[in-house]
């Protein structure tokens, strides 16, 4: 959402005069000398039916349509339209009911919409005598002087000034910073203590260094500590990092274990609860609220994605439908037929079901889907463009992994530019994956996290292996945690070719380039001569397809062209035939190495 | 009066082929014509069908990218000079000519399949052990 630009829906009932108001709304604005963008009406116009209208200012609108989950100010003429109107505010969002003001004061009932414009007249920056010209332009002279009336009434409401208002869970979110960084040093010096006198590992490494946790005085100390890295949880498998009796443990997840053994992770109660949390606080950034109606197609199971996704969207007051993943056809059948508003799975997985809803004659943009909670893989902005356009939902990212907690370590917000690292739980330092030293606020580097709060398995300085950079910016959705950009690559996915560094996402960022290219990709490295060679492998689609040999060849050539100039690198490119390519219901596995080393 | 087209994509590797055919052999569409276009990596294939658009329906189920092309079909003197006076006529209009591939109309109860494999004496040798029926090139202007 772009911050300048401010987004009103007006609801209510046909015969209210939503459509009069929200034309008011949007000659004000464009008399303040605002760019304004109204849709039509939506909804049956006739007496009684359910009708809203959006409303978009700023200094330059595009769009008339207020995004699904994304309006600021949500004006309601009819109580029992409220609920059903909700969904379109964001988290935060303000809303303006029949509540607000004295009915019985009003000069005539039908003024009610008036006099609601008055409450949210006091909410925005413009001036009175714009909203007093729009509404003397809007009614004939006989019905000025009621609705001036009605309008003054509103305006001076008691009804409070108010900022957003986060879900009460939500409040460490917007924590002040200094405080923060208290709660913060706390929780470090606690964690550090229990992991000390519990963990024979990092009891050992700190007295390799001659620490001891109590030399912790403040969060700089942190970069004093070791770090953690996958190989320990390896080498200690599978109990030997954790911090509590198993009695005391009531959880274990592991990894898929694509390498050698799994690895092991185990919460205590306590844990489980700060989990829930987590993502909740998630659900909640994305706009989610208790009459959501959430498919979790995260896999249930060892994977953390699917137990993670559910117990927070029970917290939440969430409807949960524990569909886990694969399936395709029942899934699609489970979205349509219950109703689903929210679906928490991979982007690449939500990609293949928008995919075989095509097939079976779905059309999800007729579904009252409106949100997609995706997570557990590295993904880019023109895959959210593609997700938000075939499906019209809003497209979140979110971030976690198993060692750390699972989801619900970061989350965007309504603004979708960035994680908000929930920090309170989670300590995240960048640092330079060569020299292992910080690096500074807005320089890429490797994102390490310790968990300030986790019982059973407390990791300190765990290295993530992720590639991201903290945002310095303060975020328009108000929140203090801090911000990383979306993760778009693994140290360890990470292709060498001829010297150069190649990530999948930058592929996937190349492949997008070229028109109608959906993302089903893979690479494939082989060792040619000592030499690695890379080659990209795309599906066609009936929209990529031509049916002229040259066609073809044009295409290949705009795909390496277009892989050249994001990655440096030539490589080669082979067109396969559809769905020959492995679909991904967990992590997509982008990188096929065949190389015999 | 212009003919419906399919195209579907293939890969250039052994048993590509055959999907599709088999394909429209269960659905019991007879192919009236083909050719195949190819480079090292892929290749089209072109038919036309009796019932283009179950045909479609039968590929795309059967996972085959499709793609629906107009063409012409034009009736020659099936003699020499025949095609030639097309192309003159072509030409005179400038008219430009993507592809184009032939065949024979049916006098005789039997199609007649042109293939070129990479090695063709191979092949001979095989299809003769087969005892598939050879045609000599002979024999094919015969049947023109």
């Amino acid at each position: 959402m772009n911050a300048s630009v401010t987004n009103v829906v007006m609801a209510g009932l046909g015969g209210q005069g939503v459509i009069k108001a929200a034309g008011i709304i949007a000659d004000t604005a464009y008399r303040a000398g605002l760019d304004v963008k109204q849709s039509e009406l939506h909804g049956m116009s006739q007496r009684g039916g359910s009708v809203s209208s959006d409303i978009r200012f700023g200094t330059e609108v595009l769009s008339p349509m207020v995004p699904a989950g994304g309006a600021d100010y949500l004006v309601v003429a009819a109580p029992d339209q409220v609920e059903v109107n909700r969904p379109q505010l964001r988290s935060g969002g303000v809303l303006i009911a029949p509540s607000d003001v004295d009915e019985k004061q009003l000069p005539n009932k039908k003024s009610l919409n008036i006099a609601l414009l008055g409450v949210l007249s006091r909410q925005l920056p413009i001036a009175e005598s714009h909203w007093r010209e729009a509404i003397s332009a809007a009614f004939p002279e006989k019905l000025r002087a009621a609705n001036d009336q009605a309008f003054t009434l509103g305006r001076s409401s008691a009804a409070p000034v108010r900022p957003a208002v986060p879900h009460p869970v939500s409040v460490p979110d917007f924590m002040p910073v200094q405080e923060l960084r208290a709660t913060q040093l706390t929780r470090l010096r606690q964690i550090v203590a229990r992991a000390y006198d519990r963990v024979k590992l990092f009891r050992q490494r700190m007295d390799e260094r001659g620490l001891l946790p109590a030399d912790i005085q403040s969060l700089a100390d942190l970069q004093r500590l070791p770090f953690t890295v996958k190989m320990d949880l390896r080498d200690t498998y599978p109990y030997g990092l954790f911090a509590s009796p198993i009695r005391d443990v009531v959880r274990l997840h592991a990894s898929s274990g694509t390498t050698g053994k799994p690895i092991v992770v185990a919460y205590t109660q306590a844990d489980v609860n700060v989990w829930a949390s987590v993502m909740l606080r998630t659900f909640a950034a994305c706009g989610l609220h208790a009459s959501d109606i959430i498919q979790n197609a995260y896999g249930y199971g060892l994977f953390t994605g699917g137990l993670g996704a559910h117990y927070g969207a029970e917290a939440l007051g969430a409807t949960v439908i524990p569909i886990s993943g694969g399936n395709t056809e029942r899934q699609l059948m489970v979205m349509k037929d219950f109703g689903v508003t929210a679906i928490c799975c991979t982007p690449s997985y939500f990609l293949h079901l928008l995919d075989q809803a095509q097939a079976l004659g779905i059309n999800v943009k007729d579904l009252p889907l409106r949100v997609g909670v995706f997570g557990a893989e590295p993904w880019t902005e023109n895959m959210r463009q593609r997700i938000e356009a075939g499906s019209q939902i809003k497209a979140y990212d979110i971030y976690g992994l198993s060692e750390i907690i699972g989801p619900g370590v970061a989350s965007e917000c309504s603004a979708q530019c960035g994680l908000h690292i929930f920090e309170d739980h989670f300590l995240p330092e960048i640092i330079d994956p060569q020299t292992l030293e910080p690096v500074a606020d807005g320089v890429e580097g490797e994102l390490v996290l310790t968990t300030l709060s986790k019982q059973a398995m407390p990791m300190i300085r765990y290295r993530t292996r992720d590639i991201t950079s903290f945002i310095t910016e303060p975020c328009p959705c108000g929140r203090t945690v801090r911000r990383i950009h979306r993760i778009g690559r693994r140290s360890d996915d990470m292709v060498i070719i001829r010297g150069v560094n190649v990530f999948p996402s930058q592929i996937e960022a190349a492949l997008l380039r070229v028109e109608g290219t959906l993302p089903h990709y893979q690479l494939v490295l082989t060792r040619v001569a000592d030499l690695d060679q890379l080659e990209v492998q795309v599906e066609v689609t009936p929209e990529l397809f031509s049916d002229e040999i040259r066609g073809l060849e044009e295409l290949q050539k705009k795909l390496v062209h277009s892989i050249e100039i994001i990655t440096g690198v030539r490589v080669a490119v082979r067109l396969v035939a559809p769905k020959t390519i492995q679909r991904s219901e967990g992590k997509a596995k982008r990188v096929i190495d065949k190389r015999a080393l | 009066m212009k003919i419906h087209q399919l195209s579907v994509f293939l890969e250039n590797k052994p048993g590509q082929l055959r999907a599709p055919c088999a394909a429209l052999a269960e659905a019991g569409i007879n192919i009236i014509t083909l050719s195949l276009a190819d480079t090292e990596q892929f290749g089209i294939l072109r038919l036309i069908v009796e019932d283009w658009a179950k045909a479609k329906k039968v590929l795309e189920q059967a996972g085959c990218v499709v793609k629906l092309t107009e063409v012409l079909a034009l009736e020659v003197a099936d003699k020499p000079g025949g095609m030639a006076r097309i192309l003159e006529l072509v030409d005179r209009a400038g008219l430009n000519i993507e592809y184009m591939y032939a065949f024979t109309e049916k006098r005789v109860d039997k199609g007649v399949l042109v293939f070129r494999f990479a090695d063709p004496d191979a092949a001979l040798r095989v299809l003769q052990t087969e005892g598939i029926n050879i045609i000599s090139p002979v024999k094919l202007l015969n049947r023109a």
